[in-house]
């Protein structure tokens, strides 16, 4: 599934692909902050050619990454450091897309899985996908039982669009 | 990232710095439901001054002190939360259940939009 890539809609609005780079790394509580760190770190490396992107975009790229990371890591394998998540971070030149995909456990409801659900568990809050939803502007999840789960978090940068923040109220 | 407790005028304040994920929700949590259980405060107020990140994992920690602490009949507050995380705050609906301090306005004067 490493080498799945998201069909998005807006795909035409890319424009040309800049930069590329692909991480692994133990499915680790710290490494949550790895994963925004690398995003973080690609976007800053970019400075030039439309990427000049507000504190506010960056933020919510930031947790929207968490969000998909912290499901690999906790959902998808239980926090067994021994199993391994990878980021895939493709930079355009009017788009970002973040992938994060792990060889869990898999979801065997997509659908319900992304319905907000502040019920599950009071500690994890399940708004996860609610917030790589609100913050990104498409989410495409891949899964199978027992293969895994394949997040792609897009968001637009500003050429196509303000980069005012889109989150509304859930 | 570091967190503190202290009690004053009836209410246990818990500080908290840095990024608010996965990584630090559970150890925060763990010491936060010890300094409830041993203090007689009834109410919470967290202080968010130099929280520069925060996901559904802190938030989650956030909520369950918020219905541990409205249970016995305290308030929760949040102060000193910055514009995205104030942000993140209201989405997630937290307004309608504890108090949120908005953020200051910013140098040029302009007012934080959420």
């Amino acid at each position: 599934m490493l080498n799945y890539q998201a069909e998005f809609a807006e795909r035409a609005a890319f424009g040309q692909e800049l930069n590329f780079a692909r991480l692994e790394f133990a499915a680790r509580a710290e490494n949550v902050a790895t994963a925004r760190a690398l995003v973080a770190a690609l976007i800053a490396a970019r400075p030039e050619a439309n990427w000049d992107i507000t504190v506010a975009a960056l933020e919510e790229i930031k947790v929207a990454v968490s969000e998909a990371v912290s499901n690999a890591v906790i959902h998808g394998y239980g926090e067994d450091a021994s199993r391994l998540v990878t980021l895939t971070v493709r930079q355009y030149q009017f788009a970002l897309v973040v992938q994060v995909a792990d060889e869990g456990v898999g979801i065997a409801d997509i659908a319900k899985a992304r319905e907000p659900d502040f019920t599950t568990g009071q500690e994890h809050l399940g708004l996860g996908f609610a917030f790589m939803e609100s913050f990104m502007d498409e989410l495409d999840v891949q899964s199978a039982p027992g293969e895994g789960t394949v997040v792609s978090l897009l968001r637009l940068l500003p050429e196509v669009e303000e980069a005012a923040p889109r989150a509304e109220q859930l | 990232m570091s967190f503190s407790f202290q009690i004053h005028n009836n209410t246990v304040w818990a500080a908290i710095s840095g990024e608010v994920d996965m990584r630090i929700a559970p150890i925060w949590r763990n010491a936060l439901d010890r300094e409830l259980a041993a203090s007689y405060a009834r109410n919470l107020t967290f202080d968010f001054t130099e929280v520069s990140f925060i996901d559904s994992s802190g938030l989650g920690v956030v909520l369950g002190r918020y219905k541990r602490v409205a249970s016995r009949g305290g308030k929760v507050r949040i102060i000193g939360a910055n514009r995205q995380v104030y942000k993140i705050l209201v989405l997630s609906g937290f307004a309608k259940l504890m108090e949120i301090e908005p953020p200051e306005q910013d140098a040029a004067g302009g007012v934080a939009k959420c």
